[in-house]
């Protein structure tokens, strides 16, 4: 690339300020979150989604309970669901120096998978219409806990060998391969249990949204919030990371704590969103990337904001996507968010070719 | 030079810890950094110098003695405060994905700004006065990914001048460069001891530009510790040439090359003065067949004079009195080799 060529794509990379594109951005959140209200298997008018919504009574009452009941909370688990993934693959992407670190690439998902896989298949715990249903408070925190503990151990391992391997995509395969590796110890646990609780563990396994009730939420939304709001005063370490360890130690980072923090909101923002919506591919490992190119920085203070907004529409529009079909039918939310990502994983494999060997 | 050191390596030992053991690369080190004063850390390679480099910067642990910053050991040093002590700058090029030059820059500001990182006016100032003092205030609005090795490396100095530590010490910082950036850097990073007073510690590859630009050079032998002294000093002395020589290659510190060793070879007569009779010495030593020596009368010797023309330089070539004339040294080198066979058989 030419100087005057690499000069014209700099100016060209203002186009639009930071502030102004957050803004759009949460209008489309916005927009986004009344269609989706308003959308499946029964169509509900926007004016009737306010009413209900602002605690109007509307002529058809089934219909506020299908907002309220049913799709309020999808709606909410989709936006904090798809924004605890963005911010925890930015976090992985970060601490990893690896454009294609990512919840589900790595292999985190599956680590929780396996906590999960333990609690429900052999202890039975939340007796699991939808793995929702009838379970207590304490047996929720029990499988938060347990993918949280899964996934911490898997980022952990795969962490310990990054230090040890420079090689990103090497990185990339062994954390796919551990992913193999705890499915099958997961697939070992499910042909050994009731047939009821695998039917139950494989549901979960698919993905989805609509299995979080208000119950759930309130564990959901507490744990979340807490975590994306404590990531964001990481930031300054974060993009201080950005130049290597020691670079940052050298500038007055404590990196030996910072990495501790960073790697414990990753994984407990991964982690829950897996207890409670399954392993949603592919979304964490996209949705940095589209804040990165969508914004033209790598700052995080800004990031972290963007994936949040980026994350939350995105999940929300594989959720519409998945009950398009109408008269019910839902498709498995991890084809879709599979659709959205996958391609975003192949454009950054071929825009970071040149930095694939290091 | 007067005034206390700014950084003191007492007993120091360096090398790497582990759980089965502390691997010492040396120990028992005694140094002393100087504001104003541009050191330079030469030695072979894997003598420890990387090491050494990172042990005084604090980012690696020292395994014996203490290395004080002022008063205070370097390892008590929180974090931050370290950070405001001394600046570092390692050897690769890095990339920061959608960082202007700015704001990398601006990352120099960690141990000055609050939680969020804001700037404020002197925070500002701080940046530009460091791009400008490493001649690189163009290149501010520009993304580093745009920029070459050279620009980069400049830019993350100009990072660790933001840091407005009173130290900088570099890790190699010129080894991906070619030999005019190199030379550039080092003018920048002795502008800053001489004018900023700064204490600058490099370790550098190049021994002819560590002789160059160095106050005070560190020559760190392997098993023995460093030697400190003045370039000159320690080329008198010769121990620059005994560390980087072996028995088959002798160094020559004004060079920086190993020369030819002429042992056997067969003397040629040279007429002819400045540079082109000496580049021509020079190719002969590297062709290592003959070796100039002074023009006189020996009717079996191999004659050659160099003719300086207008806009071109001539070689006439005499053997047993039949001339030749090359207007190609390349062409002369051949020639001579196809002689030597010959006086040889």
């Amino acid at each position: 690339m030419g100087v005057a060529n690499s000069r014209r794509t700099a100016k060209k990379d203002r186009v639009t300020s930071t502030p102004v594109l957050l803004m759009m951005l949460s209008a489309v959140l916005v927009l986004l979150f009344f269609l989706d209200l308003s959308t499946g298997s029964v169509s509900i008018p926007l004016n009737k989604v306010m009413i209900i919504l602002s605690g109007g009574k509307v002529s058809n009452p089934t219909w506020g309970e299908i907002i309220l009941n049913f799709r309020l909370p999808r709606i909410i688990t989709a936006i904090l669901a798809g924004g605890a993934l963005g911010v925890s693959g930015l976090l992985m992407q970060t601490l990893f120096l690896n454009p294609l670190a990512g919840p589900f690439v790595l292999g985190i998902n599956s680590g929780a998978s396996l906590g999960v896989a333990l609690v429900i298949l052999l202890s039975g715990l939340g007796g699991f219409s939808s793995f929702a249903g009838g379970s207590g408070f304490l047996a929720q925190m029990g499988i938060v806990f347990s993918a949280s503990l899964g996934s911490l151990i898997v980022i952990s391992i795969i962490l310990f060998i990054a230090r040890r391997i420079a090689s990103r995509t090497v990185i990339l395969i062994i954390g796919i391969m551990f992913g193999y590796a705890v499915s099958a110890l997961v697939s070992v646990l499910v042909h050994f249990s009731l047939a009821e609780r695998v039917q139950a563990f494989i549901t979960w396994s698919f993905g989805s949204f609509s299995t979080v009730s208000w119950k759930e939420l309130q564990v959901m939304i507490p744990v979340l919030l807490f975590t994306m709001t404590l990531s964001f005063p990481l930031s300054k370490p974060l993009n201080a990371l950005l130049l290597g360890e020691t670079y940052a130690a050298s500038m007055g980072v404590d990196t030996r704590a910072i990495r501790i923090l960073v790697i414990l909101c990753a994984a407990v923002l991964a982690a829950t969103v897996t207890a409670f919506c399954g392993p949603v591919a592919f979304l964490g490992i996209a949705i940095p990337h589209l804040g990165r190119n969508l914004f033209r920085t790598g700052d995080h203070r800004i990031l972290i904001p963007s994936c949040v907004l980026l994350g939350g529409s995105l999940a929300m529009l594989a959720d519409l996507a998945a009950h398009l079909p109408g008269k019910g039918a839902v498709l498995p939310l991890n084809a879709l968010t599979s659709m959205i990502g996958a391609p975003v994983v192949i454009w950054v494999i071929a825009r970071y070719q040149h930095v694939g060997g290091k | 030079m007067a005034g206390s050191p700014v950084l003191k390596a007492i007993d120091l030992g360096i090398g790497y810890a582990s759980k089965k053991g502390n691997r010492v690369i040396a120990r028992s080190l005694d140094l002393e950094l100087q504001k104003g004063e541009l050191v330079c850390l030469v030695g072979p390679n894997g003598v420890g110098k990387s090491t050494l480099v990172r042990t005084l910067a604090g980012v690696q642990p020292c395994l014996e003695g203490k290395v004080l910053v002022g008063e205070k050991e370097i390892h008590h040093l929180a974090s931050l405060e370290r950070a405001r002590k001394i600046g570092l700058v390692l050897t690769d090029s890095v990339e920061m994905e959608g960082f202007s030059v700015f704001d990398v820059v601006a990352l120099g500001r960690f141990p000055h700004t609050d939680w969020r990182g804001i700037l404020d006016k002197r925070d500002h100032l701080a940046v530009w006065e460091a791009l400008e003092l490493v001649g690189a205030l163009d290149l501010g609005e520009r993304k580093l990914s745009q920029l070459s090795d050279g620009e980069r490396q400049k830019v993350m100095i100009a990072r660790a001048l933001a840091q407005e530590a009173e130290m900088i010490i570099l890790d190699e910082p010129t080894s991906f460069l070619d030999l005019l950036r190199k030379v550039e850097v080092l003018n920048i990073l002795r502008s800053l001891a001489w004018e900023q007073n700064k204490a600058v510690l490099m370790a550098l590859h190049e021994i002819p530009l560590s002789l160059q630009f160095a106050d005070l050079v560190w020559l760190f032998r392997p098993g023995e510790g460093i030697l400190a002294g003045t370039p000159e000093e320690l080329v008198l002395s010769g121990r620059i040439v005994e560390t980087f020589s072996s028995p088959e290659h002798v160094f020559d510190p004004l060079s920086g090359t190993y020369p030819a060793k002429a042992t056997d070879s067969i003397p040629l007569y040279l007429k002819g003065s400045g540079p082109p009779a000496l580049w021509t010495v020079k190719a002969l030593e590297r062709q290592g067949i003959f070796q100039a020596v002074e023009w006189k009368d020996d009717p079996s010797g191999v004659y050659v004079e160099v003719l300086q023309r207008k806009d071109s330089i001539e070689w006439v070539l005499s053997v047993k009195g039949e001339k030749e004339t090359f207007i190609s040294l390349y062409q002369l080198l051949k020639h001579l080799k196809v002689i030597s066979s010959n006086l040889q058989a």
